[in-house]
């Protein structure tokens, strides 16, 4: 991650294109300030898929009968 | 009669004693409003003309005879995201399509105007300027900030907020009133401008969780109304400490002696509590935060093509954060939500009846503070990510006498709202009211 801060000026370049492929007209300091909210948002996903949740586990994934569809929402 | 004093059901009995009328009631609500607005900053916009028209005829139709009920000729406000028939839907004044909603409202406000509530205007959200009550140098928190505000400024006796990660408990607890986040799902979404559509609940803000259970019923054609018992015999309280042992953000020097004291009031109304640690917290309040911006920015993408520059930077940035999670982000989000509410979900079953906590670490922050929100969507945002019901209540002070909020969450809103009233009907912290002030300029 800390490797990613040094290289904000990549990444800027990153969350430019996809701002580009969405067709939405972003400022450059918008793109600026997703960047360093990507930054800390990357870190909290990491979170997300530490232990235990980055593993399948039993019922994370609607496994039950009649679960399977509502885990998307459906 | 005080306002901010006042809760709707005192303001009910004197209708109704012939006290006081509805016109009489709004109109008083209208002199606190051109006094303190200015200052504080609850609305955005109010409806003085219309309002006070059906007053009148709220008037009228209690000397026919015709009560509707627990909220005819009650003053209330209405956050800015939520459409009411009298204006567009605007929030920052900005960013939403005028024509969304033009003239017509959803089910929650109509349904609490069909109770017969009097709607004084829209109320601000954490985009407009506003001061805290309590402290004019302090935030009011968000983002049903000006519903909380004008509550606890004696500008309405109740209100409706939204509430995606604790944007109604969070500036309850900072302005010291009661604020209510029903269970996901319960209440119809139609007419709420949404953000977080799997997390996004509209709910009551007044000055106790009896005119919360009140307004709640109204909107969601409840009737929890009949199950606040005032006493918790057979309840059992989870009491989660980690939230505030953990906080980023230190915990106010009153905190712990406040929390305790709100417990010892559980206890002697029966209740009984048990050390209980929330499992997934922290890991559900980031699902929320995350998630939130992914779902907000599909709702928004098409509208942030079109009109980008309509949204207010600040407001852009919320939405377009959610260009950076991947798909597989999202899915990954929502097993630590599946995972996080089957183990929640069993908590509950194997006997807890609510689970307590503090709402905030410590006080509101100052105004002139960048990160605001730091380490409040830990405490409040856990329980969106699992839907659950939570209210926040006031317990107590900071040492600088800011007040403080318990946070009550449970599957569902009938034992939330007991609770909360159960500790209302045994302690005073509710009904305390800060000293209102017109000595500093008006708020732009």
């Amino acid at each position: 991650m800390e490797k990613i801060s040094n290289e904000l000026a990549n990444l800027s370049e990153l969350v430019a294109l996809q701002f580009a492929l969405a067709r939405i007209p972003a400022t450059s300091e918008d793109i600026q300030r997703a960047s360093t909210a990507g930054i800390e948002m990357r870190e909290q996903m990491e979170v997300l898929y530490s232990e235990p949740y980055g593993r399948q586990v039993d019922g994370s994934c609607g496994e039950s009968a009649g679960q399977q569809w509502k885990f998307y929402g459906l | 009669m005080n306002l901010n004093q006042t809760t709707i059901i005192q303001a009910g009995e004197m209708l109704r004693t012939g006290e006081i009328t509805c016109v009489q009631l709004a109109t008083q609500a209208f002199e606190m409003i051109k006094t303190f607005n200015p200052i504080y900053g609850a609305y955005t916009q109010t409806f003085e003309s219309v309002a006070i028209q059906e007053a009148m005829a709220r008037d009228q139709e209690l000397r026919a005879g015709h009560d509707r009920g627990l909220l005819h000729g009650i003053p209330i406000g209405v956050k800015a995201n939520v459409a009411v028939r009298e204006t567009a839907t605007a929030v920052d004044g900005r960013w939403i399509d005028p024509s969304w909603y033009r003239g017509k409202e959803g089910t929650a406000v109509s349904r609490l105007r069909d109770a017969g509530a009097i709607i004084l205007g829209k109320t601000s959200t954490s985009d407009s300027p506003a001061r805290n009550p309590w402290n004019q140098e302090r935030w009011p928190g968000g983002s049903s900030t000006g519903s909380a505000i004008g509550l606890a400024a004696g500008m309405m006796l109740g209100a409706v907020g939204i509430d995606s990660g604790g944007s109604i408990r969070c500036p309850a607890a900072f302005c010291g009133i009661t604020g209510f986040k029903p269970a996901f799902g319960t209440v119809a979404m139609d007419g709420c401008e949404q953000v977080g559509i799997s997390y996004d609940c509209v709910g009551p803000m007044a000055r106790s969780a009896r005119d919360c259970a009140i307004m709640f019923d109204a909107i969601a054609e409840g009737n929890t109304l009949d199950v606040l018992t005032e006493d918790l015999a057979g309840v059992r309280i989870g009491v989660h400490r980690q939230t505030y042992l953990d906080s980023p953000v230190a915990a106010d020097p009153g905190l712990e002696d406040s929390f305790e004291e709100a417990l010892g009031v559980l206890r002697r109304a029966g209740a009984r509590t048990v050390e209980s640690e929330v499992p997934h917290a922290e890991a559900l309040s980031m699902a929320t935060m995350l998630a939130y911006t992914a779902e907000g920015y599909a709702l928004n993408r098409t509208a942030l093509q079109e009109r980008y520059f309509d949204y207010s930077p600040a407001v852009r940035a919320r939405l377009f954060n959610g260009i950076l999670l991947s798909a597989g982000d999202l899915v990954q989000i929502n097993r630590v939500r599946t995972i996080g509410k089957r183990d929640i979900d069993w908590l509950f079953a194997s006997g807890l009846d609510a689970v307590v906590e503090p709402t905030a670490p410590a006080g509101p922050k100052p105004l002139s503070d960048s990160r605001p929100l730091e380490g409040l969507p830990s405490f409040t945002a856990k329980w969106n990510a699992i839907g659950y019901s939570a209210a926040s209540v006031p317990m107590g002070f900071t040492h600088d006498r800011m007040p403080l909020g318990l946070q009550i969450a449970a599957p569902t809103e009938g034992i939330v709202l007991r609770v909360a009233d159960a500790l209302q009907q045994r302690s005073r912290w509710h009904l305390q009211t800060p000293e209102l002030s017109t000595a500093y300029q008006e708020i732009t």
